[in-house]
């Protein structure tokens, strides 16, 4: 275990969104046995009000998850110096693969949770809150990822030793072996950008087409191509967007990026890649709930805005992938 | 069709205690839109608890409670508020104002969680203080303000969401005569304009006015007469 | 947007008229992230100067290990360092330290070699005979030794030496020569009375950086009393040191975080009968629980931003103006010298990161459930006194 201010800060956090979590879920517990609507006894009004307390938590939750989210990948980042061939955050978790597994929980309870409070936010704006025991069924569901996340982030910081001799990026998404991640690396450059691109537009184009067409097909389509986006994008920033940025062709890594050295680019390109794919998704999730007569007509509302969330983060990382490539000192293909 | 509708409204304080108090029982009554109606009976006799469910602050025990047509009685908090805001405005008994903010600011407050500007706000508020000839203290903070200046600022308040109804309960209890006078006065401007008032008040000296359009009277929880004027 | 800003506008003169209320919890939090503060600062400034000096250690360092512990090498070894394919240089260096009965502080006493020569003089001149020396701003201080004085060290024969000061010096980083005493080789050898053909280490010039790795293995090969030590295990070292300190400090100072959430908890759930009917009011004209609480969020982010920002400040005028004066005293295992210099202000994003996360999160966290209690009030309750 490594004594580092950026460790004791997550896990200090992390326990204490999982104390405010774990309250809303046995709050949401309670809400979801006593629920009756139909009530109008004093009970049923103080678990209504238990309903703001347990968004307030789960919001802030999130809130934290988020910052908790980024301070990950800042400390993993500052504390490769420990280790002997580490140079960058791949090094640091290459240092103990738990913390891969960390990373992925953290980037899953992200989009849970915020799917959660989706649900509620649609929710609460009915007047007979018909999904209150779906709600808080799936708050319940929602909390071992969040114990996950605390144990996986918790061994990883645990079983890190500055006696370890790790790999970087070099040799992780370098061409010459044979992981999962050195093949995403050796993913060649042209055919990743043909579907990087095609799938972009894609989304803007159904974007468009959701705006205007009501079909539930359609937001299925744009849910799953949401999804593909995020994949693909994940693989294009590791084959071509990092080497464009560090304007080295074999050097492949997804979190150099995030340094000063490179102006933060990281950080704007995730963000917007992250809120496109949660916005992207949003609709066709809430497809199958359209049955009710209320939510169907509430969702038509708020579905706009999520839309345009996508529409112009789907744009804003594209065309920041694109910035990089053009002002790159780098040139893959000459002309 | 009556602007209100209450239709076997009950409450119940602390249901399946020892404490428990039954409010209202069983309550029907309907006021219509422009009407000026007064509860009346003496102290203890539910009218406090028919005003709040009228007005959207609570929930009742039983019955319903139809504002322009719709049921309000079973909706969550969230919904009551909305409603609350769209159509009443409240005069309370003690004015309820926030003694360290300023006139104006008091009189906005009901508009803060809208999505309104300040200086629309403010061409809001400003005939309404006029009107009720408080404006030159706009900026004076309310505990500096005599009784009868609260009361117009608390009615300019109450006017600000420009309300279908007006609820006042007890108004005049802390009000010398003359100040209780110029109360009237100041209603039936509102009511000439078109508002729909309720009061509820044991001071004969309002609800023997000729204002008054009709008198609940109430005991014990229950309208013992209606009189219509 | 419009009602939060009008929200925020009523979250800040609700603030100011409770302002004795505030206070309390303003210090307390305000303090809380100046320590916290102080100790990050500190710490990094710390890191910042070693890395200072690790920029003029030579590449690779060869001790001599005799029952574990250091001891002085033979030069001869030099010879056949210099053998080792990719070897460029290999330099003996001579220094020690020497505890000053006097002004009870330790000395770095160190023979001119190359590396001194970089290192820039503030006045006079490198030592050049046996009889001069150059001294670091703090160990001048301490004497009173100014350019041209004398200073005078107990050698091992316990016999007084009078050097003259030929230089004293200045650099980027004060802690690098802030306590040195430079002599001549020759004078060195002497003064702690080494044996003749030993050296403290030597400086391992490598032409390519990575063979450093394969050039230790050769040495170590060569001579299996050798330790050589890589500048990039002295870096780590250096890392582990201060993060473990600095986290030690931090662990401790989680009770001090304590103090402030059992502190905010009691203020946020004391809440005055004024407040309540303030609350109350606001839900009867109109106000949603909603609202309440997105105004209790603006006021928790007003005093947690303006302490966490006071603190900063606080902090930083401390550590970078004030040398850290208050924590010096507990962080005296440094050296002696250590008030004697200045640091240079460096700021790290995480850290300030960092303290958000141990400061503001616990903050909210544990203001969270008062603040709903509050904003649930029952608009009812404000129609009966
Ligand atoms: N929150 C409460 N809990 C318990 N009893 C209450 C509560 N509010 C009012 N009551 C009781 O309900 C009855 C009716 O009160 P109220 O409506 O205020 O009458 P009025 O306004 O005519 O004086 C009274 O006996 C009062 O004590
Ligand atoms: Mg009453």
């Amino acid at each position: 275990m490594i004594l580092h201010p950026g460790i004791i800060g997550l896990l200090v956090g992390s326990v204490i969104t999982l104390l405010m979590v774990f309250h809303a879920a046995v709050t949401g517990a309670i809400v979801l046995y006593r629920w009756d609507f139909s009530s109008s006894s004093q009970y049923q009004l103080s678990l209504e009000r238990k309903t703001y307390l347990v968004s307030t938590l789960v919001n802030y939750g999130l809130a934290f998850q988020v910052a908790s989210a980024v301070l990950f990948v800042y400390t993993v980042d500052d504390i490769h110096q420990l280790f002997v061939g580490a140079m960058c955050a791949t090094g640091s978790l290459n240092a103990n693969p738990i913390g891969w597994y960390a990373l992925l929980s953290k980037i899953a309870v992200l989009f849970l949770s915020g799917f959660w409070l989706a649900l509620n936010y649609v929710d609460s704006r009915l007047e007979e809150s018909p999904y209150v025991k779906l709600k808080y069924g799936l708050l319940i569901g929602l909390f071992p990822f969040l114990v996950l996340d605390l144990i996986l982030q918790f061994f990883y910081f645990l079983g890190l030793d500055p006696a370890i001799i790790t790999s970087c990026c070099g040799s992780l998404f370098g061409g010459d072996s044979n992981s999962v991640a050195s093949s995403v690396a050796s993913v060649p450059v042209v055919p990743a950008m043909i579907v990087f691109y095609l799938l972009g537009a894609g989304l803007i184009f159904l974007s468009v087409a959701v705006l205007y067409f009501v079909s539930d097909l359609l937001r299925y389509l744009y849910a799953v191509l949401s999804a593909s986006f995020f994949v693909v994008s994940i693989v294009a920033i590791i084959s071509f967007v990092s080497i464009y940025i560090y304007e080295l062709p074999t050097h492949h890594c997804p979190f150099d990026m995030l340094q000063r050295g490179y102006h933060f680019v990281g950080y704007p390109l995730y963000f917007t890649l992250f809120l496109a794919v949660y916005f992207g998704m949003l609709p066709g999730l809430f497809c199958p709930l359209k049955r009710n007569v209320g939510m169907n007509t509430i969702l038509s509302k708020i579905e706009r805005p999520w839309i345009y969330w996508c529409l112009g983060n789907t744009v804003l990382c594209m065309s920041l992938v694109t910035y990089t490539i053009c002002f790159s000192n780098l040139t893959l293909f000459s002309d | 069709m009556a602007y209100i509708e209450i239709e076997g409204l009950s409450k119940v304080y602390n249901v399946g205690r020892a404490d428990e108090l039954t409010a209202l029982a069983d309550v029907s009554l309907s006021i219509d839109s422009g009407e000026v109606a007064v509860l009346t009976g003496s102290s203890g006799s539910g009218k406090t608890s028919l005003l709040s469910l009228i007005g959207c602050m609570a929930r009742p025990t039983q019955g319903k409670v139809i504002i322009a047509g719709k049921d309000v009685a079973k909706l969550p908090e969230r919904f009551l508020t909305a409603v609350r805001r769209k159509r009443f405005g409240f005069i309370f008994q003690q004015f309820n104002l926030i003694r360290d903010v300023s006139v104006l600011e008091n009189v906005l407050l009901p508009l803060y969680p809208l999505d309104l500007g300040m200086s629309a706000m403010k061409d809001k508020a400003m005939p309404i203080l006029e009107k009720l000839k408080i404006s030159h203290k706009k900026n004076l903070k309310v505990k500096n303000l005599s009784g009868g200046e609260q009361q117009r600022v608390a009615i300019a308040r109450a006017l600000i969401n420009e309300p279908e109804v007006i609820i006042a309960d007890e108004p005049t209890a802390h009000l010398d005569r003359r100040l209780a006078q110029e109360f009237l006065d100041i209603l039936e401007v509102l009511n000439h304009e078109g508002k729909t008032i309720v009061i509820a008040t044991h001071d004969p000296f309002v609800y023997d006015n000729r204002l008054v359009g009709k008198t609940v009277s109430m005991r014990d929880g229950r309208i013992e007469g209606v009189t219509i004027h | 947007m419009i009602k939060h800003l009008k929200i925020i506008e009523y979250a800040l003169s609700s603030l100011l008229r409770r302002k004795t209320k505030i206070i309390a919890i303003f210090i307390a939090y305000t303090l809380t992230v100046a320590t916290l503060a102080s100790v990050l600062f500190l710490t990094h400034a710390l890191k910042t100067e070693a890395t200072h000096i690790l920029q003029g250690v030579p590449d690779l360092i060869v001790q001599r290990i005799l029952g574990g512990r250091h001891d002085l090498i033979p030069v001869d070894y030099a010879e056949k360092i210099k053998d080792i394919f990719g070897v460029s240089e290999v330099k003996p260096r001579y220094w020690g330290y020497y505890y000053d009965a006097l002004t009870e502080a330790n000395y770095t006493v160190m023979g001119a070699g190359d590396a001194a020569l970089e290192l820039k003089l503030l006045d006079g001149k490198l030592p050049a005979t046996e009889f001069e020396c150059a001294v670091g701003k703090g160990v001048a201080a301490l004497r009173g030794a100014d350019y041209s004085n004398e200073l005078i060290l107990v050698n091992s024969r316990n016999i007084g030496v009078l050097f003259d000061v030929s230089g004293i010096f200045q650099s980027d980083s004060s802690l690098l020569t802030n306590d040195l005493v430079l002599l001549t080789n020759e004078a060195v050898i002497d003064f702690f009375g080494f044996e003749p053909g030993r050296a403290t280490d030597l400086a391992v010039t490598v032409q390519n950086s990575n063979e450093l790795q394969t050039v230790a293995v050769k040495i170590k090969k060569l001579f299996p009393d050798a330790r050589p030590i890589t500048k990039r295990e002295l870096t780590r070292t250096y890392d582990m040191v201060f993060n473990w300190r600095s986290g030690m400090m931090l662990t401790v100072f989680c009770a001090a975080i304590m103090a402030l959430c059992i502190m905010a908890w009691d203020k946020a759930t004391g809440i005055s009968a004024e407040e309540k009917l303030e609350i109350g009011i606001l839900k009867a004209i109109g106000w949603d629980t909603d609202d309440v609480l997105i105004l209790k969020f603006w006021e928790g982010v007003i005093v947690s931003m303006t302490s966490f920002l006071t603190g900063l400040l606080l902090s930083y005028v401390h550590v970078f103006y004030f040398d850290a004066f208050v924590l010096s005293t507990i962080l005296k295992g440094w050296s002696v010298l250590f008030p004697a210099f200045q640091l240079t202000p460096s700021v790290n994003v995480l850290h300030i990161f960092t303290m958000f996360f141990l400061t503001v999160v616990p903050y909210i966290a544990s203001t969270v459930i008062p603040t709903w209690k509050t904003a649930v009030t029952d608009p009812e309750s404000v129609m009966r006194g």
